[in-house]
This record gives C-alpha cells, sequence and structure tokens, in this order.
C-alpha cells in the first residue's frame, strides 16, 4: 500500500446515505457502534431531496411529509450522532472480507469494517435498455433525471412533454411538469392498469386532464438533434405492439419511467447471491446476504414503494449489522421463504424462524378480498385489494412462528376468498 | 487565423483526420473543415470497429489493395496514438459442412490479398477454446488471427488532436457549400465556402462521407454517386465482455458480411449491422432492423444475456456506385482529390489510404518537405478507472478534480471530462466519446445535470446553450419561475 | 339533474362514485363501497383541496431553487394563483425548514413554509 494513503477501522461502513443508509447509521450509532456513512453525493438525503411532493412518512409519523422534510429529519439526528459523515466520497473497490477503498475529498482511504451495509438504492431504466428504436435526439430522458433538473438546478427539460410509465414517478412528475408550465400531452403505460397508485393517477393527471393510454407505449423517436415527436402504439395481451395503430404525437421531451433496478455492484463484487426477481440481494430478516457480515436495505434490496418500509428495513439491517459488529450472533437463517401463487417476490428469501419478521411481497395480478397466507399453516393476512403496484408489508409475530416450528419453509401464496 | 491554406480536407472522419495527421508531418498549411462540432461524428463512430484480416475484398478491387496493408499498419498507428486496438482476432463459422468450401473460397482469396496466419478449424474442441460459447452447432471456421478491433471514435479523436499538435487547423461547424475553381491568375486553385466563411485552397480533399458525392458535385464531378445503406446495432454493457472473445461472422453474402458479434476495444459486446439502402442518409434505428440484429447475433450466440442490452444505434455506410473505394484525383478537376465510398473496410484501410493520398498530392505536384518539428505522438487523457493504487494517488494529488468521481458507472472523474473539454470536446456526445460517462450501465441517468453544469462552466456559456450534439440538440429548455 | 363522476383515492381499489347535484347540494351519491369513499367524494365536490409543492429561488445557497410548500391543502382553483406568487419569490440563504415564505397565499389563510433548510455558500454553480 502506498504510504499516502491513510487507514481506519470502523465497527459499521454504511454505503449510501439515502432514507435506508441513514436509518441503519443512525440505528447503529444509537446502538452504540462506531459508524461511517459514506456517501458519493454533496449532501445526505440521497433521492428524497428531489422528490419535492408530499406523501412520505405516513406508516411511521402518521404525517404526509416532502421527501426533503422527511430527509431532514434523519439528516438532524445524525448531525447530533456519533455518525461519522463522508461526503463526495466514492467507494472504489470492496472486497468479501469487508475492506475498502474510498475516494474521499482529500485522497484515497482505506477502510475495514465489521460489519457493511449497502444501502445503494436503484438506478432508473433507460431508453436503451428497454429497446426503443428511432432517432437518438436530446430530450429524452429518464423521469428521475428530469425531477432533479427541475426541483434541484430550477431548469425545465421541455416544454412539451409525453411520458412513458404510470408508476408513481411518471404521475407525480407529469403533475409538477404541468405546475412549471410544461404541457404533458398524454401518459403511456404498457400493462392494462395503472402502475402508481391511484390517488396520484387521480391527483397528477385526471386534475390537469392529462390522458392516460393503457396497453400503450411508445414505438419510435422521431428527431435526429432535438426531439420532434414520439410514435404511441397500442399492445396486446402479450404486451407486443399492434401494426397499424401507431399515432405520432409531436413532443420536444419524452420521460421514461420504466421502471427501477437495485444498484448491486458491490454485492457483486463481493460475491453476494443475488435474486433473480429482485436483481437485489437475497437476504434473511435482519438484511444480512449470504456473505457474512454484509447487509443491504432499501431499494438496492429490491423497489420499495413507501420510504417509510425503507427506513424499517434500514433500522432493522443497522440492528442486524451492530449484532454480527458485536459478535452477538445472528440466528442461522435456514428456512427457505417461497413465493407461492400470485407471489412474484418476497422478501427476505429466508429466515431463521426464531426471531419474529416483517416481510414484504409483491402480487402478480391484481385481485380482491384475499388472504395472504403461509401455506399449509392458519397464519393468514386479510387485503381487500392487492395490485403488483403495491408491495404487501405484513409481520410473522413470535406467537405466528411458535405455531410454525416444524415447517422447513414457508410458502407464501395469495389466494381470493371464496 | 490564415484562411489560405495548401491543402482543404472537407471532413474530419477517420479519413479526413488520418489524412490531415499524415500531411502534418510536412511544412504544408492544411485547413480541415468539418460540418458537425466535432470529428468522427459520421460514419467514423457508429460502426463495428473491425480491423479486417483483409479476406473478403476480392482481388483486384481497390478495397483489396488497401486492407492487407492497412490492417498491418494498426499497431504502430494505434500505439503512438495511444488509442486502444485488440488484435482479438476473427471467426466466419458455419453450422453446415457443405459450406466447408465457401470458407476455402475466402481462405485462398486473403491468402491472394497477402493476409497471414489463415486457417480452417473443423476440431470442435480448438473452436471452443478460442471461443467457448459460441452455438454449439458450429462445424467449421475460417480463423484469421490478425483481425482487430478498435475504438474508432477514439481514432479519430487522436489523430485529429496529433494533427492539431502539429500545425493542422480544424473548423469545426462548418459545413461546405460551395466550392469554385478560380482562374489562373488568383494564383491557388479553390474558393470553398464553409460555415460563412471563404478558405482559398490549392487542393482539395474530398473525405465527406456520405455527402461525398455532393461535394464531388461542386467542382462538376459526377463521376460517381454515393448510396448510403444503414446498418443498425445493439451494444450490451460491459459487465458480460468476457462473453464473447474474438470478431464473429457468419458466412457472408453479397450484401454484407453478415450480422456479426464482437467484443469492443473499450469493453462491452457489439452485435450488427444489418444492410438497408437508403434513399435519404437517417441514422434513427427501426424495429424491423433491430430484430433482424438481434436474430443474426443469437445465431451464433444463443445463450447470450439478452437482458443485458444497454443501447442501440445506427451507422451509415458510404458506398460509392461501384461499390469500390474510390480514390485519386478528380478527372473533372485538377487538384482535387477524391477519397470516397470509403466502406467496410475503411476503418482497415485508413492508415494505407492516409499515406497512398500523400503519394498522390506529391505526384501532382505539391511540395512535401519534412517538418522537423513533427512530433508523431499523442497522449491520451489519463484514465481514471484503469488506474492502480499507486496511480491514482499521484493523479489526484496533482488534480483536485480527480477527487471528483462524475460518472459513476464508469468512474470517470471532473478531471478527465475537463479535460476533454480542454482538448475539444464542446457537447455531451463529445465528452462521452472521448472519456466513456454516458457509456455505462445508467446511460447518463444520474450524471447529464453534472456534465451539463460543469459544460457550461468551462465554455463560460448558459447550461441552456449546452448541447448533446451541436444544432438543436439543447438539453434544458427554460429556467423555471422565470429564472434568468 | 347534473351528474358528476369521481374516482375515490381513499384506497387503491379506485371506485367509481357519481354525484348527482343541483347547484351547491348533492342530491345522491352512488358507486361508493365504503363510507371513507362516500366522505372523499362528498369534500371533492363542496371543496377540493391540494397541497402545492414547488420550488421558489434561492440566491447565495448550493442550488438556486429551494423546495416549499402550503401547510395544509389550499382550494384546487387557487393552485396557479398560488403557482403565479411563488414565481415571484427570492429568498436568500440561510434558510431554515419551515421558514414562511408567503403567510396568507392568495388571501387562503394559508401559509407556504420551505420543506429544507439551505446553508449559505460562497459560490452557487448554476448563477
Amino acid at each position: 500500500m502506498n504510504s499516502n494513503t491513510k487507514s481506519l477501522k470502523k465497527d459499521i461502513v454504511v454505503v449510501g446515505g439515502g432514507p435506508a443508509g441513514m436509518a441503519a447509521g443512525l440505528r447503529g450509532a444509537e446502538e452504540g457502534a462506531e459508524v461511517m456513512i459514506v456517501e458519493r453525493d454533496i449532501e445526505l438525503g440521497g433521492i428524497l431531496n428531489q422528490c419535492i411532493h408530499n406523501g412520505f412518512g405516513v406508516e411511521i409519523y402518521g404525517e404526509e411529509l416532502t421527501g426533503p422534510e422527511y430527509a431532514e429529519r434523519f439528516t438532524s439526528q445524525i448531525g447530533e450522532s456519533t455518525v461519522d459523515v463522508r461526503l463526495n466520497t466514492f467507494v472504489l473497490s470492496m472486497q468479501p472480507d469487508k475492506s475498502m477503498t474510498l475516494l474521499t475529498p482529500n485522497g484515497l482511504l482505506e477502510v475495514e469494517a465489521e460489519a457493511v451495509v449497502l444501502a445503494t438504492g436503484a438506478r432508473e431504466r433507460s431508453r436503451g435498455e428497454i429497446r426503443i428504436p428511432g432517432g437518438r435526439p436530446s430530450g429524452v430522458m429518464p423521469a428521475g433525471t428530469a425531477q432533479e433538473l427541475i426541483n434541484k438546478k430550477g431548469f425545465l427539460p421541455g416544454k412539451r412533454v409525453f411520458v412513458l410509465g404510470s408508476g408513481d414517478i411518471g404521475l407525480i412528475i407529469s403533475r409538477r411538469l404541468t405546475w412549471e408550465g410544461a404541457e404533458v400531452v398524454g401518459v403511456a403505460e404498457i400493462m392494462d392498469y395503472p402502475t402508481g397508485l391511484n390517488r396520484n393517477v387521480v391527483q397528477c393527471l385526471h386534475d390537469y386532464d392529462i390522458p392516460l393510454h393503457l396497453s400503450h407505449t411508445v414505438t419510435d423517436i422521431y428527431g435526429s438533434d432535438r426531439l420532434k415527436g414520439i410514435k404511441l402504439s397500442r399492445v396486446d395481451d402479450g404486451m407486443q405492439p399492434v401494426e397499424g395503430t401507431g399515432k405520432d404525437i409531436d413532443v420536444d421531451l419524452l420521460l421514461l419511467s420504466v421502471g427501477l433496478v437495485p444498484e448491486n455492484d458491490f454485492f457483486k463484487e463481493t460475491g453476494v447471491t443475488l435474486s433473480e426477481k429482485t436483481r437485489g440481494p437475497i437476504v434473511d430478516e435482519w438484511f444480512q446476504t449470504d456473505v457474512p457480515g454484509i447487509f443491504g436495505c432499501g431499494n438496492s434490496v429490491h423497489i420499495e414503494d413507501l420510504v417509510d418500509w425503507v427506513t424499517m428495513d434500514g433500522f432493522r439491517a443497522g440492528d442486524g449489522a451492530v449484532a454480527y459488529a458485536g459478535n452477538d450472533s445472528l440466528p442461522n437463517p435456514e428456512k427457505e421463504v417461497i413465493a407461492g401463487e400470485n407471489i412474484n417476490y418476497v422478501v427476505p428469501q429466508k429466515v431463521s424462524g426464531e426471531d419474529p419478521f416483517r416481510f414484504a411481497l409483491r402480487v402478480e395480478e391484481p385481485m380482491e378480498n384475499v388472504d395472504i397466507s403461509i401455506k399449509g399453516t392458519d397464519i393468514s393476512f386479510f387485503q381487500r385489494i392487492v395490485t403488483p403496484g403495491e408491495m404487501e408489508v405484513e409481520e410473522v409475530s413470535k406467537d405466528d412462528l411458535a405455531k410454525i416450528k416444524e415447517l422447513e419453509e414457508f410458502e407464501f401464496e395469495v389466494k381470493g376468498r371464496n | 487565423m490564415s484562411d489560405r491554406y495548401d491543402v482543404i480536407i472537407v471532413g474530419a472522419g477517420i479519413i479526413g483526420t488520418g489524412i490531415a495527421r499524415e500531411l502534418s508531418r510536412y511544412k504544408l498549411d492544411v485547413g480541415v473543415l468539418e460540418k458537425k462540432p466535432d470529428v468522427g461524428w459520421g460514419t467514423t463512430k457508429a460502426n463495428s470497429g473491425i480491423i479486417h484480416a483483409g479476406y473478403d475484398a476480392k482481388p483486384g478491387t481497390v478495397k483489396s489493395s488497401f486492407s492487407a496493408p492497412g490492417n498491418k499498419m494498426y499497431e504502430k498507428w494505434t500505439e503512438v496514438l495511444s488509442v486502444p486496438f485488440k488484435r482479438l482476432g476473427s471467426f466466419v463459422s458455419t453450422e453446415d459442412e457443405s459450406q466447408l468450401g465457401k470458407l476455402e473460397k475466402l481462405l485462398e482469396q486473403g491468402e491472394e490479398n497477402g493476409v497471414e496466419g489463415l486457417e480452417i478449424i473443423t476440431d470442435r474442441r480448438k473452436i471452443e477454446e478460442l471461443e467457448p460459447n459460441i452455438t454449439k452447432g458450429v462445424e467449421a471456421v475460417l480463423y484469421a488471427p490478425t483481425a482487430g478491433v478498435v475504438a474508432p471514435y477514439k481514432l479519430s479523436i487522436a489523430l485529429y488532436e496529433n494533427a492539431r499538435a502539429n500545425g493542422v487547423d480544424f473548423q469545426f461547424n462548418s459545413p461546405v457549400n460551395d466550392i469554385t475553381k478560380t482562374s489562373e491568375a488568383d494564383g491557388f486553385e479553390f474558393y470553398v465556402e464553409a460555415g460563412g466563411s471563404r478558405y482559398e485552397g490549392d487542393y482539395v480533399i474530398n473525405a465527406a462521407g456520405i455527402y461525398s458525392g455532393k461535394i464531388a458535385d461542386m467542382v462538376g464531378d459526377d463521376s460517381f454517386s454515393i448510396f448510403p445503406a444503414r446498418g443498425e446495432y445493439y451494444l450490451l454493457d460491459s459487465e458480460i465482455e468476457e462473453y464473447v472473445r474474438r470478431i464473429n461472422f457468419p458466412l457472408p453474402t453479397e450484401e454484407s458480411k453478415g450480422i456479426l458479434v464482437t467484443p469492443a476495444a473499450e469493453g462491452s459486446i457489439i452485435f450488427g449491422p444489418n444492410h438497408q439502402p437508403l434513399d435519404k442518409p437517417s441514422v434513427a434505428t427501426t424495429q424491423t432492423g433491430l430484430d433482424q440484429v438481434l436474430n443474426g447475433a443469437m445465431k451464433l450466440f444463443p445463450d447470450i444475456d439478452t437482458s443485458k442490452i444497454r443501447t442501440n444505434f445506427a451507422g451509415l455506410r458510404a458506398k460509392a456506385g461501384s461499390d469500390d473505394f474510390v480514390i485519386g484525383e478528380s478527372g473533372a478537376a485538377r487538384n482535387f482529390i477524391n477519397v470516397a465510398g470509403i466502406q467496410s473496410p475503411g476503418l482497415t484501410a485508413a492508415p494505407a489510404i492516409s499515406k497512398h493520398v500523400i503519394g498522390i498530392l506529391e505526384e501532382s505536384g505539391l511540395e512535401l518537405s519534412e517538418d522537423p518539428g513533427f512530433d508523431p505522438k499523442r497522449e491520451p487523457i489519463p484514465k481514471f478507472a484503469e488506474m492502480d493504487t499507486e496511480e491514482i494517488v499521484s493523479y489526484t494529488d496533482k488534480y483536485e478534480a480527480a477527487k471528483d468521481i462524475v460518472c459513476r458507472c464508469e468512474e470517470v472523474t471532473r478531471a478527465e471530462i475537463e479535460e476533454a473539454i480542454d482538448r475539444g470536446a464542446t457537447t455531451l456526445d463529445g465528452i462521452k466519446f472521448r472519456t466513456r460517462s454516458r457509456m455505462g450501465s445508467c446511460q447518463g441517468g444520474f450524471c447529464t445535470p453534472r456534465l451539463i453544469e460543469i459544460l457550461a462552466d468551462k465554455l463560460g456559456i448558459s447550461p441552456k446553450e449546452v448541447t448533446k450534439k451541436g444544432d438543436n440538440s439543447y438539453l434544458l429548455a427554460e429556467e423555471t419561475k422565470k429564472g434568468e | 339533474m347534473p351528474k358528476r363522476e369521481y374516482t375515490c383515492v381513499a384506497c387503491p381499489k379506485g371506485c367509481t362514485v357519481e354525484v348527482e347535484f343541483e347547484g351547491d347540494e348533492i342530491k345522491d351519491i352512488t358507486g361508493y363501497n365504503c363510507l371513507k369513499g362516500k366522505d372523499y367524494v362528498e369534500d371533492e365536490f363542496h371543496d377540493p383541496r391540494r397541497i402545492l409543492t414547488t420550488t421558489v429561488k434561492i440566491k447565495n445557497a448550493k442550488y438556486p431553487r429551494i423546495p416549499v410548500r402550503t401547510e395544509t391543502g389550499v382550494p384546487k382553483d387557487e393552485l396557479d394563483c398560488c403557482l403565479d406568487e411563488l414565481t415571484e419569490v427570492e429568498l436568500e440563504a440561510p434558510v431554515d425548514i419551515g421558514y414562511t415564505v408567503i403567510d396568507d397565499v392568495c388571501s387562503t389563510g394559508i401559509s407556504v413554509v420551505t420543506s429544507r433548510s439551505l446553508e449559505e455558500v460562497t459560490v452557487s454553480k448554476l448563477e
């Protein structure tokens, strides 16, 4: 090692200072661990800083906070805590033994950690990834990039806009653009139902008479320097564009809200097994991966819809990391959690069966009046409505666990009543 | 700045920059007129980046006389210019043993063209050793160990930087709209009107790619026309670059060499191109075309992970009617040299063509006297992502901006981006081709807002004036809240 | 009698609820499946309100804009007026979270406050 490189030891290093990382770091520090949060941006808060709309914190604070307000609750607590916050700092490499090299404003820094929490969030899927053909003009960008430009930098990236994707990001950016004087001429959704919250469909689209084109997608992009327009086509049941249904729409900005992907680079680098469904790591009820002492939480594990759940997961991962760093052994997660009937995925993917745990799942199809249950047991949770757009979060209690001790695996299923 | 040149080159693609750099060895005033704001933005930036072994061209064609010789020049060219080049070797594969004859014919043709090391392999074990993931059905391959890959845009940038360092003038945003022959009394041969200025020149070299037919028309040369043919591509994430080891072709057809699958010189994998003759030049991709590309690629690598596709793009082949290169002094105008119809294997041929054009100029009377100050070497922009600890320490000690990573996916620092701008990038695409920022898995989702800021800052312009690729490709429409 | 359709947002189900009315008075509501839904639609009919979240200009901060919000919902019809009033505002860092930007926006009696703090910096990148 070069003599100019400094080195440090920490109980817990949290990578990422968004809501997940802040919760994990704060919890670690509260429990007395020496914690470092590494953040590449110029401030903590992550994507919350650009999500200036309200609706955050209903589950845990019973309030409708804006993103920045929610973030500041944590940043102010962290400011008063013992957490060593490193801003403008980039993790260059990470080893399975939890040693890492950081690039800080003061140069390289080697850090050895007992436990690592990877709270690296997610990235937006790009135009290339969803393979829209056509020209390559400017004026095509992910909705989140537009959100940053508008809300933080004060620039409108276009005046006549089409939005692809009816997830919450796509809906909220439509309203935001309208409020800033742009004309949103439509939103398209490839599925036959909106994937964002119903409330957002009403308050972001209906309020401003913005049409929502279900079962439609963008099949061509026009323009060679700046975007001139798009082709909107209907899709069939297999989500393939139907020939002859294309309609040209003149716009100067196309925003893509076509899904998020966990930022999983450090999981890969350290040899953590990933889930093919979530593209994040396979974790247990403490959010520990299969590389001992490496934890995940928030969107780096799976794409969540509420920041409240991200925070809760961060606390839990923080607890796990404290236990691991303090050599308190975490119970062995020997029971597999299986996504059964009408379930796309469940997190965690394995549990010990000894500690009560919260689970999050996404269904495959919208259904009404369902029971979410563990197969072969009487543990079940009623829901009036489930849709793939809304994650279901429930808790398996100590009492529940006592009843199902004998099971070798927990298969969750979602079934309609009657 | 002088508007009088000994030689005016129209077009700053691989051919224009290659010739400019070759001419910069001599005591000459050379000017390059480019319609785009940067070099290499036509055919040069959007092709497979293959340095062909040289077996494809029919013996006796102009193409064949430059391919194998050009190939041999690549090590030296890319080394002195610090451009990534890898001699990976190429495969032409067939799943049908009865097609063995076609491979043999290619081999013979190659040998006639002076290609070395050609070999037909039918031993499955050996095929898999060289290319582990190729389709199981392959019966035979023509292996050409001398084929390679280069980053063509980087090569044109390097040639440009070196030519400029050795005294060549480059005028960007300068589309040539007229060329006039002068009268004897003027003492020079041509007036060239471009981008609102008028330039005087003794020689004009037409290296205008798909527009070279139009440029030739300006001096009354209608001896050839250019028929653009689009080729579409998919580009995959560099995460799986190990999956493909060599340049893989199917058996060639009359039109083209077929859809190939190859590693790119800077990592990642390329699928393509298809072949679509067009009436009007367009580099828009089409669903039909991309489907052809994907199907073609899947024939060679049926198990490749297509979820790693990151982007698609298209390029134009500048195909002359003769289907061959058009190189030489125009029959219609003295001192007007066409270097046109440079389709595949034009990239391969480029170094040999550049040398050859110097010869043409000399023959037609241009006096060449070597410039003792010529420095053939060009240093690359340091690449943070490839540095070891020692190198990072010294780089970050030297540049404060090297501690600031702007492009997260490809780990590109602000120091590299600022250097790219110092070296001539004026747009987001210009920065991309020089540094790889926005080429990674997020495709610019995270770093675009910062790149806009850095460009505006360095160029002293408003963020609203920053463009993706010049012309009307602005990124920001206006400030919110009626800001200035 | 005139009718108006609402999509209920009280839960993800999104029932279509129809209101028959005369002037300001609801004569009949149909299509709801729970009382929450009925309440929501009654509120939407009589006094639809929205929380406005936007930005205002700020000087000497690391960003040229600071996010703001109305403290409670403002009448839907007043949103444009609120946005216009906020366009004219320019703050100067440092500013604390919860700072009152306008205390009675568009005579609604509702105040607009900052939703984050921004410290003072000497050079702002985009100014």
